[in-house]
């Protein structure tokens, strides 16, 4: 009887450990890569935002996948790496999950061109909120052009980084749920 | 069954939907709140900054590895015409430099022997920890490298790091294994300097482009596009005669100077790793004992 009472509460703790688990682990990764800028020449080094496709397609895809404090967590941690303010990257990938969820009704019955065209309106309006804020934080207003650039290499790259975000959604939410 | 029977129950509960609701909107604000508390400086987020910068720099000097073979790989194709067009230059250069090294041989005995006859305190040789970059995280609006050094390396915060053409930056955190630097073209980049053949004082701020802008200049300060810019060593922080840049544009928006590195293609850099002398910082002008 104590055995089936213990079981109760041990598998779903399993699910959720293996969840956040593994969603750190891929997120730790795409970290990773997101410290090491491409060179555009004319234009700088750019960062393509990794996290933020991720964030963005398990949002719409697999929503119990990536929590709101996974998110953060990881968003603060890329803010600590990359010597930003902590809390900026934390606070835009926040919202573009939360707008993401919002419209997953819809999105998620949508073929793969308006997907991506959402992945390049989020973007776009994530290197707006990121310019606006560090000109607000520098007391001037800052080339925008990097991360332009920036945003327009992350919708490029998206088609690329969209089977293994879906193989990897897909892994993690099958391991979570075998457990419970 | 039960469990099956149990889920919608608790969906259904206001206080869960309450909270996945409210969740978003808690956690962006905190975001908010640490930026804010950033900007006043009231959160002391460096040692929290360096731990998690020690933790990654092994990784990320691991994973850079393949990252620079390609990038070295790419710089070396050349052409054979390039090949030649550098072979001549570099020989003109040579015969120059040549005649420079005949005149600083010149120099260097002339210059000893009025420190002798002055017991002028000299500055300290300077030591140099040779690092490859690691990465550089910082994004669009923040200009920073990463070095596999630290600490224990004797690599300490407000360390000069230079390029092998100059001055690229300085050291603004530095953990057991792992430093940060501060690039000039960052927008928080402030650098005393000075022109270097009239000796004016100012300040080199980053803009965050390619280009950095003089500050706090004199009134007729008489500067002319071409002209170097060398650090003036003001301020005990970064040692002087450091070239930087030089100046490439002077107009009614400020007057513009172009770094001698390109901060972009930087590999590998030099960080000195000796302070200015504390006698010279304090001004301590305490004679020194007269040689034998």
């Amino acid at each position: 009887m104590s055995l089936k009472r213990n079981e109760g509460w041990r598998e779903p703790l399993l699910a959720i450990t293996a969840r956040l688990g593994l969603t750190f682990l891929i997120g730790f990764v795409l970290l990773v890569l997101s410290v090491f800028p491409i060179p555009t020449g004319h234009f700088g080094d750019v960062r393509p935002g990794f996290i933020l496709m991720a964030v963005y397609y398990w949002s719409i895809m697999w929503p119990s996948v990536m929590t709101y404090l996974t998110t953060f967590l990881i968003g603060i941690a890329f803010d600590l790496l990359a010597g930003a303010p902590p809390g900026m990257n934390a606070m835009t990938l926040l919202m573009v999950q939360a707008v993401t969820r919002s419209q997953r009704k819809f999105m998620i019955n949508q073929s793969f061109r308006v997907i991506w065209a959402g992945l390049a309106l989020v973007a776009f309006l994530t290197a707006l909120i990121h310019w606006i804020l560090f000109s607000l934080l520098h007391g001037a207003v800052l080339g925008a052009q990097t991360a332009l650039v920036g945003a327009v290499l992350t919708c490029l790259l998206f088609p690329v980084m969209m089977p293994p975000l879906s193989h990897f959604g897909r892994w993690i939410a099958d391991k979570s749920s075998r457990l419970v | 069954m039960s469990r099956r029977a149990r889920k919608p129950a608790l969906d259904a509960l206001p206080i869960r939907s309450l909270t996945g609701r409210l969740t978003p909107a808690v956690l962006i604000l905190l975001c908010v709140t640490l930026v804010a508390f950033h900007k006043t400086g009231t959160l002391p987020v460096e040692r929290l900054r360096v731990s998690v910068t020690d933790f990654m720099a092994p990784v990320l000097a691991a994973v850079s590895k393949p990252f620079a073979v390609v990038a070295d790989s790419f710089d070396g194709l050349t052409t054979i015409r390039e090949l030649k067009a550098d072979n001549m230059r570099l020989r003109e250069e040579n015969a120059k430099l040549q005649l420079w090294y005949e005149s600083a041989l010149k120099l260097q005995a002339e210059n000893q022997s009025f420190r002798e006859l002055l017991n002028v305190k000299a500055d300290p040789a300077l030591v140099f920890v040779t690092a490859r970059v690691i990465s550089d995280p910082g994004g669009a609006f923040v200009k920073s490298f990463l070095l596999p050094v630290g600490k224990k390396d004797g690599v300490h915060e407000g360390n000069a790091v230079l390029s092998g053409h100059g001055l690229i930056g300085r050291v603004v955190e530095a953990g057991n294994q792992s430093a940060r630097v501060l690039l000039v073209t960052d927008l928080n980049s402030r650098i005393p300097v000075m022109v270097q053949n009239t000796r004016t004082r100012a300040i080199l701020a980053g803009k965050n482009g390619d280009l950095l802008q003089l500050e706090r200049l004199p009134i007729d300060s008489g500067l002319t596009v071409g002209q170097r810019i060398v650090t003036s060593g003001d301020g005990g922080q970064l040692p002087a005669d450091i070239p930087i840049g030089t100046i490439v544009e002077i107009g009614p928006k400020g007057v513009w100077v172009q770094p001698l590195t390109n901060i972009h293609k930087v590999t590998y850099v030099q960080v000195i790793n000796t302070s200015v002398d504390p006698g010279l910082m304090t001004g301590d002008l305490t004679p020194a004992t007269p040689a034998p």
